[in-house]
C-alpha cells in the first residue's frame, strides 16, 4: 500500500476528479440493459417451456404405464383365479360323476333287499347288513378317492375327537382304506359306521354344493377377465397418445387488475384541465386515455392429449393467439426518427391494439360426467406465452396526452391461466370432438407503463378441439 | 471519496429499486456515480471516448450484477471496483493498448525518494498520468490510487509483483521529474505575472 505523502497526495486529488459524461451513454446503457433483459426473457421463457413440456411429458408416461401395469397386474390375478376355479370345477365334476355311479350301483342292488325279504329274518338282517356294508364301503372308497380333502379333514377332525374320547382303533382301518383304495375290512363299530355315514352324506352334500359354487365362481371370474380384457383392449386405445388441432374464436380486452372481466375505464378527472382547455390547448390541459373495448380474438394451434386416469387427461399444445383491444385516438402527429407514431389522445378515431403470441399451454380436462363417448369436461391449464409482434399504442401524459408506439414499453413474456368447459363427443374410435366456452387470464402484466392503466390481457372465447388417433396398419 | 450529496442518499432503497427495475431509480443511480466513475475511466484511458466506453460498459455490468450487492460495503466502492476491472478488461481487449502494455523484467529501477507536494490541480494531474506510457500508467493508478498491493497488481495483470514493483518506481520517477518541471515552470509563470 502506498504510505509515502506523494502517493497521499496524489489520491487526494484524484478523488476529486470528476467528469461528466455525453448525454450518449446513458443512452447507450439504456439500451443494453433493455436487450440484455429481453434475452434472459426469451431465455427463461425456452428454459420454463422446455421444463413444462419435460414434465408433462414425464407425467404422461409416468402415469400412463403405472395404469397399464395395474391392468396387467389384475389380468394376471383373475387368470391365476380363473385357473384355480377351472381345475376345481374339473375335480368336482369328477366327484359329481364318481358319486353318480356309486349311486347307481347302489340303486342296482337296492331290489336285492326286496328279493331276499321272503327269506327267515336272521338272513334278512345279515343280506341286510352285507349290504348295507358294501354300501358304506364303496361309499367310502369313492369319497376318499375323489373328495380326498373334505374327507380327510373331516375324519381328521372326528379322529382327533374320538382320540379326545378313548377311541384309537378307527383310525388304522380308514385311513388304510382311504389311501390304498384297498378293500376296506369291515367296520365293526358302530361309532365308526355312524362316522363313515356321515362323512358320507356330507361330501356327497359338499361336492354338490362345491359344484354349483365353482360353477358361479368360474362364471363371475371368466366374466371378470373378460370385462378387465375389454377394459385393457379400451385402455389401450384411450391411453394412446391423441393429436388433435385446437381453434378458438371470442373477444379480448386489456384489463386493469389481474382475473377482473371490467374494461379499462377512465374517470372524468382523468381529463385533467389545469388552466387551459381542449380548445386552446396549452401544456395546462391534457386529454385522458381512451376507455377500451373489446375487440376480436382467436387461439390455434397443434395439441396433443394424453388420458392419465379413466377421467382425467392432459393435453400439451402449440399455439398461435391473436389478441386485440380498441381504443379511441386522435390524428398522426408526427413520426420522427426513432420510428416514434405519436398520436394525440383526442377520442377521434377508433384503432385496434393487435398483438401477436405464440404460446404453449398445458391443460388438465376433468371429466366429469359418466357417460364415455358424450361427457362434459372442466379443463384448467396454464401458459406460456411469447409475444411475437404489436401495433400497439402505449398512452402518454406528455404533450396534451399522446398514444405512442413503443416496442420497449410491452412485456414480452408471459403466464395466463386458463379455464373452461367442454362437451365431448366420441364420434368413431378414432375421432374426438370437444367444443365449450374458455377463458384466459393474462398474469403477467402487458404494458409497463404505469400511466396507461391498460395491464392484464382477458380473452373468452368458444372453443373447439378435435382429435384423431392415428390408425394401426393392418 | 463521493460527496455529501451521496453519501445522504438512501442507497439501500435505491439499490431496491433498481433491482426491481424501476427506469427511474436506474437513471439516478447513474447520474449520482457517474461523473466521478468517469473520471477512474479517463485516468485509465487514452481519450475520452475510450473512457466513456469503459464507463458505459461498467454501468451495464453495475446493473446486471447489482443483485450480488448485497449493502454490506459502500456502494460507491463496489461501483468503482467495477470500473477498474472493466478498464483493465478494456486494455487488455484493445488492439492499441495492449500492443504497448509490454512489461520487461526490468530489476534495476531508479530510486526517488522525494516525496514532492502536489500542487497541481485535479484535471491536470490526470492529464500528466494519461502521458505516461499505457504500462506505467495501468500500475501508478492501480497502486498509487486505488492502493492495490503489488501483489495484487501481479494477479490482476498476469505479471509478477517485483515486475510491478519496477514498473511503478518508473512511473513515479517519470511523474516526479515532470511534476518538478511543472513546479517550475509554474513558479516561472507567476514570477512573470508579477
Amino acid at each position: 500500500m502506498p504510505a509515502n505523502e506523494f502517493e497521499k497526495n496524489v489520491q487526494k486529488v484524484m478523488d476529486e476528479f470528476k467528469l461528466h459524461p455525453s448525454g450518449e451513454v446513458w443512452q447507450k446503457i439504456e439500451e443494453r440493459i433493455q436487450e440484455k433483459k429481453k434475452k434472459r426473457r426469451v431465455l427463461f421463457f425456452i428454459l420454463f417451456s422446455c421444463i413444462g413440456l419435460s414434465l408433462a411429458g414425464y407425467g404422461i408416461y409416468h402415469f400412463g404405464s403405472i395404469q397399464n401395469g395395474r391392468v396387467e397386474k389384475r389380468i394376471t390375478k383373475l387368470e391365476e383365479k380363473s385357473q384355480d376355479t377351472r381345475d376345481k370345477a374339473q375335480g368336482t365334476r369328477d366327484n359329481e360323476k364318481a358319486t353318480k355311479d356309486k349311486d347307481e350301483d347302489i340303486s342296482n342292488k337296492q331290489p336285492s333287499d326286496k328279493i331276499i325279504h321272503g327269506l327267515s329274518q336272521q338272513k334278512k338282517l345279515e343280506t341286510i347288513d352285507q349290504v348295507k356294508d358294501n354300501r358304506q364301503k364303496k361309499a367310502a372308497n369313492n369319497q376318499y378317492e375323489t373328495t380326498t380333502n373334505f374327507a380327510t379333514d373331516d375324519l381328521i377332525k372326528k379322529e382327533n375327537q374320538e382320540k379326545e374320547t378313548g377311541i384309537d382303533d378307527i383310525k388304522p382301518n380308514i385311513n388304510q382304506e382311504g389311501i390304498s383304495q384297498k378293500e376296506t375290512p369291515p367296520l365293526k363299530d358302530s361309532i365308526a359306521q355312524k362316522i363313515v355315514e356321515r362323512t358320507e352324506e356330507k361330501n356327497i352334500s359338499n361336492a354338490t354344493t362345491d359344484t354349483s359354487l365353482v360353477k358361479n365362481e368360474e362364471k363371475k371370474v371368466s366374466e371378470e377377465t373378460a370385462l378387465v380384457k375389454s377394459a385393457k383392449k379400451q385402455d389401450q386405445r384411450v391411453n394412446k397418445l391423441k393429436w388433435g388441432v385446437n381453434f378458438s374464436a371470442g373477444s379480448s380486452t386489456i384489463t386493469q387488475e389481474r382475473f377482473s372481466f371490467k374494461n379499462t375505464a377512465y374517470r372524468t378527472s382523468d381529463n385533467l384541465s389545469y388552466s387551459g382547455s381542449p380548445s386552446t390547448g396549452g401544456s395546462s390541459f391534457r386529454y385522458a386515455p381512451s376507455d377500451n373495448k373489446a375487440a376480436f380474438a382467436f387461439k390455434a394451434g397443434v395439441t396433443a392429449k394424453k388420458n392419465i386416469s379413466p377421467h382425467s387427461s392432459l393435453e400439451l399444445g402449440l399455439g398461435y393467439s391473436y389478441m386485440a383491444d380498441r381504443i379511441k385516438i386522435g390524428n398522426s402527429q408526427f413520426t420522427n426518427q426513432s420510428n416514434y407514431a405519436y398520436y394525440s389522445a383526442i377520442p377521434q378515431t377508433t384503432y385496434t391494439d393487435r398483438f401477436h403470441f405464440i404460446e404453449l399451454p398445458v391443460i388438465y380436462d376433468w371429466r366429469i360426467s359418466k357417460n364415455p363417448s358424450r361427457f362434459l369436461s372442466l379443463n384448467v391449464g396454464a401458459s406460456a406465452a411469447y409475444l411475437l409482434s404489436s401495433n400497439a399504442l402505449v398512452y402518454d401524459s406528455t404533450l396534451m396526452g399522446t398514444y405512442s408506439y413503443k416496442t420497449s414499453a410491452f412485456t414480452k413474456a408471459h403466464v395466463n391461466f386458463m379455464s373452461g368447459i367442454s362437451y365431448h363427443f366420441i364420434t368413431s374410435e378414432n375421432f374426438e370432438w370437444s367444443i365449450g366456452p374458455q377463458f384466459s387470464f393474462d398474469i403477467s402484466r402487458l404494458i409497463k407503463s404505469d400511466v396507461d392503466r391498460r395491464k392484464y390481457i382477458l380473452y373468452g372465447g368458444i372453443d373447439s378441439r378435435l382429435f384423431f388417433e392415428k390408425k394401426k396398419k393392418k | 471519496m463521493l460527496s455529501n450529496h451521496h453519501e445522504i442518499m438512501d442507497y439501500y432503497k435505491l439499490v431496491k429499486d433498481c433491482l426491481k427495475a424501476k427506469p427511474e431509480a436506474q437513471r439516478q443511480l447513474y447520474e449520482h456515480f457517474a461523473e466521478t466513475m468517469l473520471g477512474i475511466c479517463y485516468r485509465y484511458t487514452k481519450s475520452m471516448k475510450d473512457a466513456e466506453d469503459v464507463l458505459q460498459e461498467g454501468f451495464v455490468k453495475v446493473f446486471l450484477n447489482l443483485k450480488q450487492y448485497r449493502n454490506e460495503g459502500e456502494l460507491g466502492a463496489w461501483i468503482r471496483r467495477i470500473m477498474v476491472t472493466t478498464a483493465l478488461n478494456f486494455l487488455k481487449r484493445n488492439r492499441n493498448y495492449r500492443e504497448q502494455m509490454y512489461f520487461p523484467r526490468e530489476h534495476l529501477h531508479p530510486v526517488v525518494t522525494d516525496d514532492p507536494a502536489v500542487l497541481l490541480q485535479a484535471k491536470d494531474l490526470a492529464e500528466l498520468i494519461r502521458q505516461l506510457p499505457p504500462g506505467y500508467q495501468t500500475i501508478f493508478n492501480l497502486h498509487a490510487i486505488e492502493g492495490f498491493s503489488h501483489v495484487e497488481i501481479g494477479e490482476l495483470l498476469g505479471i509478477t509483483d517485483g515486475t510491478s514493483r519496477s514498473q511503478y518506481a518508473r512511473a513515479r520517477a517519470l511523474l516526479i521529474s515532470w511534476l518538478k518541471t511543472y513546479s517550475v515552470d509554474h513558479k516561472k509563470e507567476n514570477y512573470a505575472g508579477k
